[in-house]
């Protein structure tokens, strides 16, 4: 191994720069963890973060308590707002200017990042910038990946759950259309206490939503609607008699 | 190793050991503290994760530091390693959520910090051994 010399190794007042950079990160260490004990107005603590997204999720969660209360979601508060732009200005902005202003310095001079000039505060800048650039550089495309599924995905159970809703309502109908057939005496075209000759009407038959069928006997017709969106889905439902609908089977998506 | 480097390890360099453990919360607790979500895998799910994120982090700069000094400095950031380990605990550890009271909680601190020290200097020495096969390879070069 080598020998200690004589050479300065840090540059004049490294030590005590870097010293008092660390008791800030200190004290920012020991306020971020007693801030996690402050909660938010709906209970849900404020982030520290590089990541102005964690803020965004945070309000999120307080608009759905909020919601979920029955209050009117409420724009976040100022102190949030610094706390999503000032994190944003030095992580996507500050950091990687100074890291790449300092990268190019250095290829210019052609210095290697373990070369043996003496520590300075400008070098553990440039460190610490390129470390949050390529913290926030690798995060972001994963996280956007993740982020941008989810909402797809999210969009997409919602737009199930719509149809799904849209052919009850539209069952329901023909529950009622059904009952009435059932109903009626056959001096009117109904059933007359029977389903026997009972069709799903010509209008109905084909919405937007589903196509329906009918099948039946003397006091029970099994609807089946088939969703036009998403064929591999569908519902079943029994109508008896009393025009109570039951036995509902949901297929595909709908489950 | 005669008495005169025997010497130069046991003699301790206060200002590499003070610059190792700013690299440490600089470079390691600060990024870990930025991105929170980072914070909230390696500090809310037991202690593996959490020696496996500081031991990682400690090797890292410990590594740096042997590599980036001009002569042996293992000692330094072992110590500095585990200073950080105490300071780690209180402000970023979820530790005290563990259940363990007792001789069961002083014997787990008194692990945290000797796993502290022990990779500290070993990233250390494994920067030395870096910095000397360079200086073989540029004397080397410098030769031919």
């Amino acid at each position: 191994m080598s020998q200690r010399t004589d050479s300065p190794e840090f540059a004049p007042g490294f030590i005590w720069q870097i010293m008092l950079l660390t008791v800030a990160v200190l004290c920012f260490a020991v306020y971020s963890r007693s801030h996690e004990d402050s909660k938010g107005n709906m209970g849900v603590a404020s982030p520290t973060s590089i990541f102005p997204w964690m803020i965004g999720g945070k309000q999120t969660i307080e608009n759905g308590l909020r919601a979920f209360s029955g209050k009117p979601p409420e724009p976040p508060p100022i102190d949030d707002r610094a706390r999503a732009l000032g994190p944003l200005l030095i992580s996507m902005v500050l950091c990687p200017t100074v890291f790449f202003l300092e990268w190019r310095r250095r290829r210019l001079a052609k210095a290697s990042f373990f070369q043996r000039t003496p520590l300075r505060m400008s070098g553990g800048l440039y460190g610490l910038c390129g470390m949050v650039t390529v913290l926030v550089a690798v995060a972001v495309g994963p996280i956007a990946y993740i982020g941008e599924n989810a909402r797809a995905n999210m969009r997409h159970a919602q737009a199930i759950q719509s149809n799904r809703d849209a052919l009850i309502n539209e069952l329901n109908l023909l529950a009622l259309d059904a009952a009435q057939y059932y109903i009626l005496p056959k001096q009117l075209g109904s059933g007359g206490r029977s389903f026997v000759g009972y069709s799903v009407p010509e209008k109905n038959a084909k919405t937007e939503e589903a196509s329906y069928t009918v099948t039946g006997t003397r006091n029970v017709v099994v609807f089946r609607a088939v969703s036009t969106r998403y064929p591999s889905c569908a519902v079943q439902v029994k109508v008896d008699s009393l025009g109570h609908m039951r036995e509902w089977i949901y297929e595909g998506e709908f489950r | 190793m005669n008495d005169t480097q025997t010497l130069r390890l046991t003699k301790i360099d206060w200002r590499w050991l003070v610059v190792t453990y700013c690299f440490l919360v600089l470079f390691h607790l600060l990024p870990s503290l930025l991105a929170s979500s980072l914070q909230q895998f390696f500090l809310s799910n037991g202690t593996w994760r959490f020696i496996l994120w500081a031991g990682g982090g400690i090797a890292l700069v410990s590594a740096y530091v042997g590599r980036r000094s001009t002569g042996i400095t293992i000692l330094e950031p072992g110590i500095a390693a585990m200073l950080y380990m105490a300071t780690l605990i209180p402000t970023a550890s979820n530790i005290h959520d563990i259940n363990a009271t007792g001789s069961r909680l002083i014997g787990l601190l008194v692990a945290l910090h000797l796993i502290a020290f022990l990779v500290g200097c070993f990233g250390a020495a494994a920067g030395e051994w870096l910095q000397v096969r360079n200086e073989k390879e540029h004397l080397h070069t410098e030769n031919s």
